[in-house]
Order: structure tokens, then sequence, then C-alpha cells
């Protein structure tokens, strides 16, 4: 093995083969096996994830702030443990990144924004008391729309995010550094948050897997609000087995979050390779394959993967969905009178310290009166209930579009209005009104070399068949083994224009 | 359906009783968003089931567990 930093590569992928594989390649169960087998070190994957920061990630903004000491003292930490013979789990010794809405304890969490530029949080998030307690490595804290809602904005205090697959295109968001990070393989790991579909829609656009779990099943204790019934935590990964194997850490009750359930927390990363043989498989055509903004290679992927799944032993039928308007418009506009809520003062006292993007999403939801906001409570229990019944009733799994589109274009993102489409063409917010787990799963790329996925959604705490589903597409269509070029580098921007 | 001048005259008042003033420059922005929202609340008033479930029957979010 050679230790040029940023350079380490091991003999053969996972030890069992003959091509000289570099570290950020191995998935999170390989990388800790060949620890726990002695042939790799905590200390190793961290030198390297921190030489491909230092290298890529002055072009691409991804980190906001980089844990480099702190990263170094855990994985020499997580190395003397693993000699001693103490292993804490599937996170032992790995790297991971956070969003900047999730707090670290003597860290700074911004949420990006000029209203937090300055505060250090006071005690860790539940996310990360368990990642650090699991042996996780902290990269660092990752980009993020202001507060989890603004946009790919450039009036804030650290720079967006770029996509990695192309310098004309963002990485879409909230959750954009993480997106950009483990898409351009800085980390194989990020933790996010997705109200709407802020870990989904950063991983579609970025060609990652992103998973929002159920309602309830990761605590948000230490996390900047956004709306608080439809926040949901988790990760965004490389693989399906990278974010199972995260998940394994993060899932569970917390007494402090009274959101969270005490439903037992399966062996993720043993469950998602089970494969898919007798699974009941959903599919609905109706929210996507004849709207004419759906690319027709996201449709043809859909169909591509269906296949793969019937040719794997699953049963596949199709359904019929509720509305998607009405989820719609459930999620918007819950959104916008609890996200008011949380920033009502600022917005009074402080409404020029907001970014542009993030002021014009928030402050609409003055408006929303008290009655408007229980019809939609009372319509979102509606349509959690009708999805119950008419698709997990009798399956497992309901495979669906995630996004309709490639990612936007910098300039669709205006500096003045109009402003840009705000989701861009996702599906993915019906389930965070509803509350079931949903994977976004790549399935190969565009005419336009841009990544395009699908969304897998199981019943409510069902991540274990999501993420079995999601491990089956991706092995047939996910090309994991394609990156962004890092040759030539991204350029480094001077001004708010690509 | 409310007019477009009744939207902002309502935008305003409902700003101003909070003592919120929307700076100038973003009020055309904050408005569009308005807009927007009170099309999704009457479409979730038009898609509520008669008097059988009145709104406020339930808490704010079930437990899926």
């Amino acid at each position: 093995m050679r230790t040029g930093k940023g350079n380490l590569v091991l003999d053969g992928a996972a030890g069992c083969g003959t091509t000289p594989t570099e570290l950020h390649e191995l998935t999170v169960p390989e990388a800790g096996a060949l620890m726990r087998a002695g042939e790799l070190t905590s200390m190793d994957l961290t030198v390297h994830a921190l030489g491909r920061i230092e290298r890529l990630d002055p072009a691409l903004h991804a980190f906001i702030h980089v844990t480099e000491q702190t990263a170094l003292r855990r994985a020499g930490e997580a190395d003397r443990e693993l000699r001693a013979g103490i292993d804490r789990g599937p996170m032992h010794g790995i790297p991971y990144a956070l969003k900047d809405i999730i707090d670290v304890e003597g860290e700074p969490t911004t949420s990006a924004s000029w209203l937090r530029v300055s505060h250090v949080a006071q005690a860790d998030s539940a996310m990360e008391s368990r990642l650090r307690a699991g042996g996780g490595v902290l990269l660092g804290k990752l980009t993020t729309y202001e507060f989890a809602i603004g946009g790919p904005s450039f009036d804030l205090p650290f720079p967006p995010a770029r996509n990695p697959w192309s310098e004309e295109h963002v990485p879409s968001g909230s959750s954009s550094g993480a997106g950009t990070a483990v898409a351009a393989g800085l980390v194989r790991v990020a933790l996010a948050s997705d109200t709407s579909g802020s870990i989904r829609g950063p991983a579609f656009h970025c060609g990652a897997v992103g998973l929002k779990p159920t309602y309830g099943r990761v605590s948000g204790r230490g996390t900047q609000v956004l709306s608080r019934t439809l926040d949901h935590f988790g990760p965004l990964a490389w693989t399906v087995a990278d974010a199972a194997a995260a998940l394994a850490v993060v899932a569970g009750a917390d007494p402090a979050d009274p959101r969270t359930s005490d439903v037992p927390v399966p062996d993720y990363v043993a469950e998602s390779a089970r494969g898919v043989t007798g699974l009941r498989i959903a599919c609905s055509p109706d929210w996507y394959a004849d709207d004419p903004a759906t690319a027709p290679e996201i449709v043809a992927g859909i169909e591509a993967a269906l296949r793969v799944l019937r040719e794997l032993g699953a049963i596949v039928e199709q359904v019929d969905l509720p509305r998607y308007d009405l989820f719609n418009a459930c999620g918007r506009v819950i959104c916008a009178a609890e996200a008011f809520a949380v920033h009502e003062e600022d917005l009074r006292r402080r409404s020029r310290s907001f970014g542009r993007f993030a002021y014009q999403r928030i402050m609409p939801g003055v408006g929303i009166s008290a009655a408007d906001l229980l019809h939609a409570y009372q319509v979102r229990r509606r349509l959690a209930r009708a999805l119950d019944e008419t698709v997990f009733g009798a399956h497992d799994v309901l495979i669906t579009a995630c996004g309709q589109a490639t990612a936007a274009r910098w300039t669709d993102f205006g500096a003045d209005w109009p402003p840009p489409r705000l989701a861009n063409d996702m599906q993915t917010i019906p389930f965070n009104v509803s509350g079931h787990p949903a994977l976004s799963v790549p399935i190969g790329f565009a005419d336009n070399a841009l990544p395009i996925g699908l969304q897998a959604v199981g019943r409510a705490f069902g991540e274990a068949s999501v993420l079995r589903v999601g491990a089956a597409i991706e092995a047939a269509l996910g090309q994991r083994h394609r990156r962004p070029s890092e040759s030539p580098p991204i350029r480094q921007e001077t001004d708010r224009t690509p | 359906m409310t007019s477009r001048d009744e939207t902002e005259a309502e935008l305003e008042v409902a700003a101003r009783r909070l003592g919120i003033e929307i700076p100038h420059d973003l009020k055309a922005g904050v408005l569009h968003g308005y807009r927007g929202l009170r099309e999704l609340t009457a479409l979730l008033r038009r898609a509520q089931p008669e008097q059988q479930d009145r709104p406020g029957a339930d808490g704010e979010r079930e437990s899926r567990a």
C-alpha cells in the first residue's frame, strides 16, 4: 500500500481482487472488514479523505468546515480500540460528514446563514452522539441551502456547492454539500435532513444514494428545525451498503425527541444483501410517465429497474396511487406554516440577515391560518392511510420516480426575481407527508451525461425491504464504478456566474 | 377566488399584525410564494370530505409506529 496523502491505494479491491483500489472506492462494509482483518487502518482512510478534500474541495465547496484534528484524533482512537479488540459496530473507524444544520459539541453550526454564522453548538446532536459512540470519524460540516430551505445562493457566508458532474448544473438541495462530497469521493457517508426531498434530491442529481427513513426512525435532536412534522434525518451515501451501515448506527428511539419510535432496529447491512426474491413490488406510472416534464430516460430507466426486479424473483404489480397534487399541497402548506413559526422572530427583527431565497421561501407562511394548517394535517392523515391501504396493504415496496429531470442549471437561479423552480420537478414530498421510508437509487445517466435515479418506498419502518430493493437495482443499473472527472479539475469560481 | 389585489392586501395585513415589514425588494417574491400557497390551501379545503372529519380532530402528526 502506498501512503501518499490523498493518493492511497489498496492492492486488490476489498482485498479480493487484483486491480488496485483507491481507498475512497471501498464500501463501508468492505473498509470495515479490512480494518478488522488488520489490513487497513482508520488513519489510512482518514488521511486519504482529508487529502481528497484538500485537493478537490476548493473548487467544489462541499465543506463549510473541515474538522481535521478531530478526524485524526478519532481515527487514532478507532485504530487503538480495534487493536484492543473493541469493536463499536459498522461505522467504527469510518469517516463521515454532517450537513451543517447538525450540531457537534464545540463546533460551529451555521445553517449557512449570516444569522448563525458565529453559532457554536453546546452539545452533540443525537446523530453525532451515536456516530461518535459508534467509533465514526467526523471529517467536517457540509454546505446546505440556508436553513435547509433557501437555494443555491451567492448572498450567504459560504459559496454554494458545485455539482461535480457538471460546471453548468447545480447539485440540488438542500443537502447540496452532502451530494457533492459523496459523488466526488470526498466521503462515503453524509448525514443530512429531508423535509421535502433534501436528501433524495441531491442524491438523485449527484448520482448517489439517499435515504429518508420513516418519520421517527432517526432522532432530530440537535438539528436546525425547518418543519417539525415533516423533517426526517438519514444518510446520503455512495452505495446502498454505505447507507445501511450509517442507518444502523443512527436509528432508534431517543427520549429527548418524542417523535422517535422504539420499533426495533434490524441489522440493515445484512438485510440489504438478502436479495428481492419473493418481495411484492408495487409500481405506478400515474405521477410521472405521462407528464411531459419527465425525461424519457427516467421512464425507461424505471421500466428497466422493474424488469430487473422481476428477473430476480420479485413480484411486480401495478397499483393506483392517491392524487399527487394533494400530497404536494399538504407538504407545501405545512412546511410554509411550520417554517415561518420557527423563524418568525428573525423575520421581524433581522430580515436583512436572511439570504434572498430563504426569505422568499419562508416569509409566505405568515398568511397560513390555523384552520388551513389543520386542514392540511387532516388531509395528510387521510393520504398516509390511503397509501397504507392501497399500496402497502399488499406490497412491500413501491417504485416510483424520484426526480423528473436531471439537475437544473445555474442560470435557472437568477439573483433577482423570478425565483427558480422550487423543487426542480422532484416527486419526493409525498413521503415526507406520509412518513414512509423512501430511497433515491441511481439508475444510470441521461443523454446529457447527468445522473438519474428512481425512488423506492416502503412500509413504515420497512427500511430493510427498501434497502434490499435498492441494492438489487444498484447492482444492475447503478454504475457505482463511474465517478465524476477530476481532471481537468473543476475550476474555482471567482464570481456568481459559473 | 381571492383577487390579486386582495391577496396582496391579505399578505400585508398578516405581516403587519405580527410587526413584520417585508423589504420592498423582496416583496414580489414573497407575494408570488403566498399566492401559490393560497391556491394550495384552497385545494386542500375542496378535498376535505364534507363534515365527517372536522379539522382539528387529529393531532399534529400520527405516529408511524
